[in-house]
């Protein structure tokens, strides 16, 4: 083969080899590190339940024997997909630290007409709602009187739900940190049992971090 | 229109007698064509990054401006490595036709280092289509619950794009998919303490979830087995018929456009001059897929309570 011919090869093969590599990759990860199948180039989109979207995080933040379950924050979504895409002990554990390092506070919302007339007469408050609010696939458990108060300014405080405040970033007025120990990530995984029409999802994996003093 | 016409003396008058394009002339037309739909589908459907975004954006509208970037080697590089770049930053999330399309700017580039980039590029197109079929069917013969059809069930239970094809052919009502869907929320809500929920559906989802389990796999080892074969033999004649048969009947329920349509430009690329109504069927499937993508459950009112 002359260095013509050899040109042409590489150039013809160059595309398709690549893809068969990243694939071949993707094998290896999604047997040995638990990658999704449905990620990384592989193509098996299509193939099996376990895609990204079946392994799921529950968070807690513990306190003692009480455990309050909290919603990702949005700056960490990021880090939160790719634990669920190839989840590790220490992608975990770094998601728990960073949660720990944390503070958190109940959700607090105003409605927007009257967060403009507070402006207005100086009497200003934070609104969140839509800023952060919970999806709207979220919802709480227990009764309303014990998920929701009404303050005498018109804000809505929800205790259960909990946001994350990054450190160093300034608190509304009247806003009070929830104390925790330890921060626990689990990710759980989803399967569905044709034969018994049930979806049935255990844990996969967990890792804690204490929280910083 | 003169270089398509030429005189022709006829009993001492000239007449006019079309000519057929230059050999030359036709492929490159041909290879502009591909260039600019594959310049299109970067436009149409964009990364959801703004770094790869803004820089395709740029680089789309410049090759439309100035025609010569088309053919620039140059130019495709730099958008292979702009697609690339990208999927490698957000490899855990960006879908595997984001992958193909990186691969097919790649292929751009490689063909029109070549003297006969037409042929150059069918040939990686030929290739791309059945390596990327051909893991396609391994993972789902190694997955482990693709072949007993439990993926087609859990997909046409609470996937909501198969949820048209879940009513119409498998017989679930509005009813059924709802309280799949409030057990699948509860399942998932971050306050939730329960690890089972129980679904509901018919005996057609049963029947239905396995056909489409082993419709899937055929059309997919067909379309892999006849890309691998060697041209013009045995089952290779078939090849075309049944990637545009997948793209008809697959992304009729799962509309990924992008891929349907990065999919046809490399259909459209490796077919053969001697079947030009292979190329029609291809243009025909595009915009098929375009007609797919209508929200036909809106216009037939099935959204409305």
């Amino acid at each position: 083969m002359n260095r013509k011919q050899a040109r042409l090869r590489a150039l013809v093969w160059g595309s398709p080899i690549l893809l068969c590599a990243i694939a071949c990759l993707q094998i290896f990860l999604a047997m040995t590190k638990s990658l999704s199948p449905w990620k990384g180039g592989g193509f098996g989109m299509f193939s099996t339940v376990d895609s990204p979207d079946a392994r799921f995080l529950r968070i807690y933040l513990v306190n003692g024997s009480e455990e309050t379950a909290v919603l990702l924050p949005d700056n960490l979504k990021t880090l939160g997909r790719e634990l669920q895409t190839i989840p590790s002990t220490a992608l975990a554990s770094d998601l728990a630290q960073r949660l720990a390092r944390g503070t958190w506070t109940p959700y607090r919302m105003t409605d927007p007409v009257r967060h403009y007339q507070n402006t207005q007469t100086g009497n200003d408050n934070e609104t969140l709602a839509g800023v952060a609010g919970p999806s709207d696939t979220t919802s709480l458990n227990g009764n309303s009187a014990d998920v929701v108060k009404t303050l005498p300014d018109g804000q809505v405080v929800f205790p259960k739900l909990l946001r994350m405040r990054e450190r160093g970033s300034a608190a509304s007025k009247g806003e009070e940190a929830v104390a925790f120990q330890r921060v626990r990530v689990e990710v759980w995984k989803y399967n569905l049992d044709v034969g018994a029409s049930q979806l049935k999802a255990a844990k996969f994996l967990e890792a804690t971090a204490d929280a910083q003093p | 229109m003169k270089a398509f016409v030429e005189r022709i003396p006829l009993k001492g008058r000239p007449v006019l007698r079309p000519v057929e394009p230059a050999p030359a002339a036709g492929a490159s037309s041909r290879l502009d064509l591909y260039a600019i739909m594959t310049l299109l589908l970067l436009l149409v459907y964009p990364s959801s990054y703004w770094y790869v975004r803004i820089p395709l954006t740029v680089l789309c509208v410049s090759a439309f401006v100035f025609s010569a970037l088309r053919f620039d080697p140059r130019f495709w590089f730099v958008t292979a490595m702009v697609v690339m770049a990208g999927n490698y930053q957000n490899w855990f999330i960006v879908d595997n036709h984001k992958y193909l399309l990186g691969y097919w700017c790649l292929a751009l580039f490689c063909c029109l280092l070549t003297e006969a980039p037409e042929k150059t590029l069918a040939q990686i197109a030929r290739k791309l289509i059945a390596f990327s079929f051909l893991f396609a069917v391994f993972w789902k013969i190694a997955s482990h619950d693709f072949l007993n059809s439990t993926f087609f069930h859990y997909a046409l239970l609470l996937d909501d794009r198969f949820r048209g094809v879940s009513e119409l052919l498998g017989g679930m009502t509005n009813e059924l998919m709802d309280a799949n869907r409030t057990a699948y929320r509860a399942l998932l809500n971050f306050d939730s303490k329960i690890d089972t929920v129980q679904l509901l559906f018919t005996r057609g989802i049963t029947y239905l979830a396995r056909i489409v389990t082993w419709w899937t796999l055929l059309i997919e080892l067909l379309v892999a087995v006849s890309f691998l074969w060697p041209l013009g033999k045995s089952i290779s004649r078939w090849r075309d018929f049944f990637l545009i048969v997948f793209i008809l009947s697959t992304y009729s329920v799962a509309p990924v456009l992008g891929f349907g349509w990065t999919l046809i430009i490399m259909g459209l690329v490796q077919c053969e001059n001697r079947y030009r109504y292979v190329r029609w069927l291809y243009m025909a499937a595009f915009v098929v897929l375009q007609i797919y993508n209508l929200p036909f459950r809106a216009i037939l009112g099935a959204d409305s309570p």
